[in-house]
């Protein structure tokens, strides 16, 4: 890691996204004081990372995490909220709450290794909830999860979020990040190269036309007054960065008969940012 | 408290997990069995019986102490063959990725869960060894009427050597966190150990200076298994402890050992 500087307020759902090898799960880990920083500090909550009584309202879901096969469920999130300093008369009532959220109530007696990818992962985050953090780390929570487990999961993160827990999201699933990530920091290197807000990061300058069955005559009239014209069939997506062009060629589509479907500030993906953000890192 | 007694009964069921590790009080149960159906006369000539097989002595108190001698051998034996089995298992178990996040992330402190984990493993070989020594020692009495409290001192002994040898383990670990290249570096302590306590032999084969100054650092540096096993065979024979030196330096070896352990491991990134 270099330089790196990053604050994450209560409330907040912040994602690390970033190539492989781009220091993520190593400034994941570095939050937690697994990772000594060579130079710099790291402070939680007010405290050094390194001190154990920082990470008393954290939880952690590593990408990879060791299954303690002989144990069951229940016996591993026991074990688990012990040594997150979970009181032993509130830990059985915890465990059934934080298990019937994330629908794996009924596992709790099953043994760890009878167990499939999608309810180990669950109960990962489990063990992570169990201390009532304000701070959860997350280093790819929603892998190996189906369709309704990954909407679930995504939804209770912003649960947590709407509660106050400041959730740091370390992932690849870039839809992930942009559906529920309030702010975003792009790595490369080990550096950051951009961190801003969802909203402004994909707020792109111009305004945006999209419609369908425009002639050829038309498109071409009004694509040359465009910044970037994309017509792939059936539909037309035209950027203008003036408000004016913009206006003239919604006018010359209607006038050709071609079908507004949209118009309004150009905006991009998080994908296409970060796209943009990693190739301008690797030309560097 | 609680945090330390979940992290040694997560040892406790790793270790239970692991078929070798009923090995030990499988056998040492064979023995007692044994030992439970022998008939002993006491009288002179002493003599021992099993399923009409007999062997006698002059007395039973020269036949219990040979006996125990040979216990006690084995006892320093097989310590080090389970120190050597614990580094290969359980002590670099803890380094395991998606392991070692884990409990780091967990508001316990390094040093804490270090030494939960040195302590388990003790634990576990100190109770294998309580329940054969005690065993025999009851066994032994009952038949005897003679009871071996110089087997008692003898286990408690031979605790210091296998808990300083152990703590050379789990520095190793720490060190390689490897379950191939701890046991390794284990076994050559050990080795170490016992080739350096053979000082006059050495110093007598070795002749060049640099050799017999090296040999000499880790005979003082190291445990010493070799006088330790000997002063344990000793004890157990019934005949005092006469040298505290070497048993006060392998328990500062092990000391300075397991600081090492916990120096290490502070400063580790994982």
């Amino acid at each position: 890691m270099d330089s790196v500087s990053l604050r994450v307020e209560e409330g907040t759902i912040f994602g690390l996204l970033g190539p492989s090898g781009s220091g993520k799960s190593t400034l994941a880990r570095m939050l937690l004081g697994c990772v000594r920083p060579s130079a710099g500090r790291v402070w939680l909550f007010g405290l050094d990372a390194a001190d154990a009584a920082a990470r008393r309202n954290t939880g952690y879901v590593p990408e990879h995490f060791f299954v303690p096969e002989p144990l069951t469920a229940r016996d591993m999130l026991l074990y688990h909220g012990t040594l997150a300093g979970v009181r032993r008369d509130d830990l059985k009532s915890r465990i059934a709450e934080v298990c019937e959220r994330l629908g794996i109530a009924d596992t709790l007696g099953e043994r760890l290794i009878r167990l499939p990818r999608a309810k180990l992962q669950l109960l990962g985050l489990a063990q992570a909830l169990l201390p009532r953090p304000r701070l959860l780390v997350l280093d790819e929570p929603a892998d190996g999860l189906d369709p309704s487990g990954h909407r679930n999961v995504l939804d209770l993160f912003s649960e947590l979020a709407a509660q106050g827990t400041a959730i740091v999201l370390n992932s690849h699933h870039l839809a992930d990040v942009e559906a529920c990530c309030h702010r975003v920091a792009i790595l490369c290197r080990g550096s950051v190269s951009r961190e801003g807000n969802v909203a402004e990061l994909t707020a792109g300058g111009g305004f945006q036309v999209d419609a369908a069955g425009v002639p050829q005559a038309v498109l071409s009239a009004v694509a040359g007054t465009a910044v970037s014209c994309d017509a792939s069939a059936p539909h037309v997506r035209l950027v203008f960065a003036k408000r004016e062009d913009a206006y003239a060629a919604l006018d010359a589509i209607r006038a050709g008969g071609g079908v507004l479907e949209s118009f309004g500030p150009a905006r991009s993906t998080l994908e296409q940012v970060y796209l943009d953000t990693v190739e301008r890192a690797a030309q560097a | 408290m609680k945090v330390t007694l979940a992290l040694i009964a997560e040892l406790f069921r790793e270790t239970a997990a692991h078929r070798a590790f009923w090995a030990m009080p499988g056998f040492s149960t064979v023995v007692l069995l044994v030992l439970a159906a022998l008939r002993v006369e006491t009288g002179v000539p002493a003599s021992v019986a099993l399923l009409g097989f007999e062997s006698s002595a002059g007395d039973i108190a020269t036949l219990l102490a040979n006996f125990l001698g040979l216990l006690a051998a084995f006892l320093v034996s097989a310590g080090l063959l389970v120190i050597l089995g614990a580094a290969a298992s359980v002590l670099p178990a803890l380094f395991e990725p998606g392991r070692i996040e884990w409990l780091l992330a967990k508001p316990v402190s390094r040093p804490h869960l270090l030494l939960s984990r040195y302590a388990g493993s003790l634990l576990v070989i100190a109770l294998n060894a309580a329940y054969l020594v005690g065993g025999v020692w009851l066994i032994a009495g009952l038949k005897t009427g003679i009871w071996p409290d110089g087997l008692l001192w003898s286990a408690a002994v031979s605790m210091v050597l296998v808990a300083s040898l152990l703590a050379i383990g789990l520095l190793a670990a720490v060190l390689t966190a490897s379950p191939v290249w701890s046991p390794v570096l284990t076994l050559a302590a050990v080795l170490g150990a016992a080739i350096a306590s053979q000082r006059d032999l050495l110093n007598r084969v070795v002749e060049a200076a640099p050799l017999q100054v090296f040999g000499s650092s880790l005979y003082h540096v190291l445990p010493k298994v070799w006088d330790l096993g000997v002063q344990c065979r000793n004890l157990a024979m019934g005949q005092p402890l006469t040298d505290w030196s070497a048993l006060a330096t392998s328990a500062v070896s092990g000391v300075l050992a397991l600081g090492g352990a916990v120096w290490l491991f502070q400063r580790r990134s994982y």
